[in-house]
């Protein structure tokens, strides 16, 4: 479900080794993990449990602390609960909120589609290289996130009201938005990502 | 129609921007050239990449060299400065002007240098002229394409990974701003040279006329192969500070270089694109199309470089540009169009708010070299059937 | 803040790209979808529309194009023509786009955008809708590419398919396609405002002042073909004067985007 077959291809079209896997032993193995998702949040928590993926992934990221990177549902998931479709409980890893974009005063439309700007806090080894013009990304999503510890914010983006863009904590870092539909701004995160070292 | 307020750029240019004071990307560019970088540090830059590739194969590098005062001048620096062993290529477009041979012998002896030339068949540069200028009121893809790709052919070729260019685009467009070191890869090949379209475009455009084949000189190398000879494609403009009348200087006093007249400019300029015939159709396009040409350009340059006011600029280009070049018959003959075609297609290219008057336009005056020009005409049709009234067909 | 769009669109017929006009008159060729994918990506345009106008059954032809594009151009894609079933919308997503267009689909089977909408994320999913004017002046969707009428008004199925929550609407003028004479503007005012979801307006840029007026009248994208493919505006052309406008665009000085 999603489009993972981009993230992959961008790695590999930086030189990287990325496959694709739902296979716990494979996680185990990498050196990095990327969680990308698009979809709804409930099925795919349901996905991740049914498949066993959940405790490989706690014990991966949270005891053996890879470096994880978590796109768009991948960084909702990290929430501890959302309220897409119903209530649900998410990997529970940062103290976060995931709610639906809702402005019928506004105009604004739902969902946030398209190339946005968001505001860095601080200067996190994963936005390396990019120019104070370049924070620019692709969002596409109905539901946003908002973070409880001020600490976990790496950068935030407003539509509407002020969301957090990317999250941040120790080998965690995860984009509400889509590197790897972002061109080359996009990519200068993913090669971050592929040599950094927390 | 809005204008920049320290050059004379129109809205028109294309890839153009203004900030909050009117001012244009390119003026602004150009203050960054010269308040923000630190060209002793970019030279020393320049310095360790060349180390890296002297003497290591059959070249050193690579100079793609057309013999106008651009490739003149990088073909001096590398060979005197850089003390570099450069293979030249040149990529023949059909329409270098005698006085470029001449100087081209000048330099080659001179320097002492290895030369490849390339010439592409005729029968096909005709076709993609045609091609181009119905789609995009532009007839230089051939041009373009060919003195962009061929070198990186050349390159994997030779196994000389090291390709050295002139100036950065940044110095009259914004596709590139100086801050940035421009690899001169197929990003730009895509994004400044070829008009939007590929040699494989061209080659489903021409519709059977080429043999795929024939597009090859045009196609610009795979990644793989640039990758495997680790190619670095360079403008010496991003590591030296480019001034073009100092560059005109040296290879004039140098190289016994020399200069001629071009159509639609005035004569103190005699150092500007003396290389090709067709430069004076190819300004009034751009005349036409944005409603501005090369004096318009060159003005720009003695601006912002404070060797002219803007009034003075403005005055001058009004005298200058948009005149009908003489050359213009030499084009639509070896096009097999005429001239209200040629108006025709070219109108349909106008970038708004331009509106160009054709009961406004002069006549420019001939070249003096004019009657040294081959006029060769080939039977052969160009072009797909023509249409009813036996126009040229177009495409919107 | 969110950036309002500048998208070429791509029609696929057998593998190649092709335009006309009103969807069926003069059909020209227009390019090799992948290496334009390539070119367009280099002067940073902000999305990709890839629609099969043969809407064939398997989609084979666009899945490949998707998936070889998807290797080199990392950009958000739509991808459509044809599209009928939940499998369909599965292959294209693997193979790499990011949202996909549903048309006549729709219109024969509404439920089916919202099955899809649960399935695959209410973003993932654009309904594109084709439309023409009649001779009394009331405007009618045309559904399987542009060949059959039917009785629903663009704005009231619109409505319906927001109810059915896709993501985005795709808003084609079928008369103004490949015309170059302007957008439908008073159309495109009367849907964008009317929907919270965005709407891309489609068919009609000749100009850069169409593409201004376009996203005056609410447009949250613009969809373009005939002005890049056989003029000399170029994507990087249009968004720096539509930034010199002041419009909301993404234009940077550099040539990272």
């Amino acid at each position: 479900m999603g489009n993972v077959r981009s993230v992959q291809n961008a790695f590999e079209a930086l030189g990287r080794d990325a496959v694709v896997t739902s296979d716990p032993g494979v996680i185990a193995e990498a050196d990095r993990l990327v969680l990308p998702g698009v979809g709804a949040f409930g099925d795919a928590m349901e996905n991740l449990r049914e498949r066993g993926l959940v405790d490989v992934l706690n014990r991966e990221v949270l005891e053996t602390k890879k470096p994880f990177l978590g796109i768009c549902l991948g960084m909702q998931l990290l929430a501890k609960s959302s309220s897409e479709h119903g209530t649900h409980a998410g990997l529970g890893w940062i103290d976060a909120e995931v709610t639906r974009f809702d402005f019928p005063a506004t105009g604004l439309k739902v969902p946030h589609m398209g190339w946005d700007e968001i505001v860095p806090r601080g200067k996190h080894p994963l936005m390396a290289g990019l120019r104070a013009d370049q924070f620019v990304f692709y969002f596409v999503h109905s539901f946003f996130v908002i973070c409880r510890e001020p600490g976990d914010v790496a950068a935030s983006c407003d539509y509407g009201t002020s969301f957090t863009a990317a999250i941040q904590r120790g080998n965690i870092f995860a984009t509400q938005f889509h590197p790897e539909k972002s061109q080359d701004n996009g990519i200068q995160l993913l090669q971050n990502f592929a040599e950094w070292r927390p | 129609m809005r204008y920049c307020t320290n050059c004379i750029y129109p809205e028109t240019q294309d890839t153009l921007m203004f900030d909050e004071e009117g001012m244009c990307s390119v003026c602004r560019q150009i203050e960054f050239r010269d308040e923000n970088i630190d060209w002793a540090e970019r030279r020393r830059e320049l310095d360790a990449l060349v180390s890296q590739y002297k003497g290591r194969g059959q070249y050193d590098c690579i100079v793609p060299f057309s013999g106008g005062k651009d490739s003149t001048f990088q073909a001096w620096y590398v060979v005197n400065v850089l003390k570099l062993r450069p293979l030249l290529v040149r990529f023949d477009h059909w329409f270098y002007r005698p006085l470029v041979q001449e100087n081209n012998t000048r330099t080659l002896k001179t320097l002492g240098v290895e030369m490849l030339n390339f010439t592409p068949n005729w029968h096909v540069v005709r076709e993609l002229m045609l091609e181009s200028l119905t789609r995009r009121g532009d007839f230089c893809w051939h041009c373009h394409t060919g003195v962009y790709a061929y070198p990186m052919q050349v390159a994997i070729r030779y196994d000389t990974p090291l390709i050295l260019w002139g100036e950065s685009l940044a110095e009259y467009m914004s596709f590139y701003s100086y801050d940035e070191m421009e690899e001169v890869d197929e990003k730009r090949f895509n994004r400044a040279m070829n008009l939007g379209m590929t040699a494989d475009d061209m080659y489903e455009f021409l519709g059977g006329r080429v043999d795929r084949r024939d597009l090859l000189p045009f196609t610009y190398p795979p990644r793989k192969e640039l990758m495997r000879i680790k190619c670095r494609s360079v403008c010496l403009g991003n590591y030296i500070k480019w001034d073009t009348k100092k560059n005109v200087e040296i290879i004039k006093r140098e190289l016994g270089w020399k200069g001629q007249a071009v159509e639609g400019i005035p004569a103190q300029y005699d150092y500007e694109k003396i290389e090709c015939q067709m430069q004076g159709v190819r300004d009034y396009l751009k005349f036409i199309k944005r409603g501005f040409g090369r004096t318009n350009h060159l003005a720009n340059i003695d601006i912002r470089n404070q060797r002219m006011t803007r009034e003075e600029g403005w005055e001058m280009a009004q005298e200058y540009d948009g005149r009908r070049p003489a050359s213009l018959d030499f084009f639509l003959d070896f096009l097999q169009i005429s001239e209200p075609e040629f108006l025709e297609l070219a109108m349909k290219h106008q970038v708004s708010p331009h509106e160009h008057k054709i009961e406004f336009v002069k006549d420019g005056a001939p070249l003096p070299d004019m009657n040294r020009w081959d006029h060769t005409l080939v039977e052969k049709p160009v072009g797909p059937p023509r249409d009813a009234d036996g126009k040229v067909k177009t495409y919107i | 803040m969110l950036r309002k769009r500048i998208i070429p669109k791509f029609l696929l017929q057998g593998g190649r790209l092709v335009k006309g006009v009103r969807f069926h008159e003069n059909l020209r060729e227009a390019g090799n979808p992948i290496t334009t994918a390539k070119v367009y990506d280099s002067y940073g345009v902000d999305e990709l529309i890839f629609l099969d106008i043969q809407a064939t059954d398997s989609q084979g032809t666009m899945v490949d194009i998707i998936e070889r594009v998807s290797r080199e151009v990392f950009m958000p894609f739509t991808a459509g023509g044809g599209v009928r079933t939940h499998e369909d919308i599965n292959r294209l997503l693997r193979a790499g786009a990011d949202k996909i267009s549903i048309n006549t689909a729709a219109v024969e089977r509404p439920s089916f955008v919202k099955e899809a909408a649960t399935s695959f994320g209410d973003q993932c999913i654009t309904v594109a809708i084709d439309y023409r004017c009649r001779p009394d002046g009331s405007l009618r969707v045309w559904t399987h590419g542009g060949r059959r009428e039917t009785e629903l008004e663009p704005l009231e199925w619109a409505l319906r398919m927001q109810e059915a929550n896709c993501g985005e609407i795709l808003l084609t003028s079928i008369d103004r396609d490949g015309t170059m004479e302007g957008y439908d503007l008073e159309t495109i005012s009367r849907v964008a405002h009317a929907l919270h979801i965005p709407v891309i307006a489609s068919s009609g840029a000749g100009s850069l002042d169409d593409c201004a007026d376009a996203f005056e009248a609410g447009a949250s994208a613009i969809a373009i073909g005939s002005l890049f493919f056989f003029t000399d505006h170029s994507p990087i052309k249009v968004r720096s004067a539509l930034k010199s406008r002041g419009h909301n665009v993404r234009a940077s000085l550099s040539s990272r985007n």
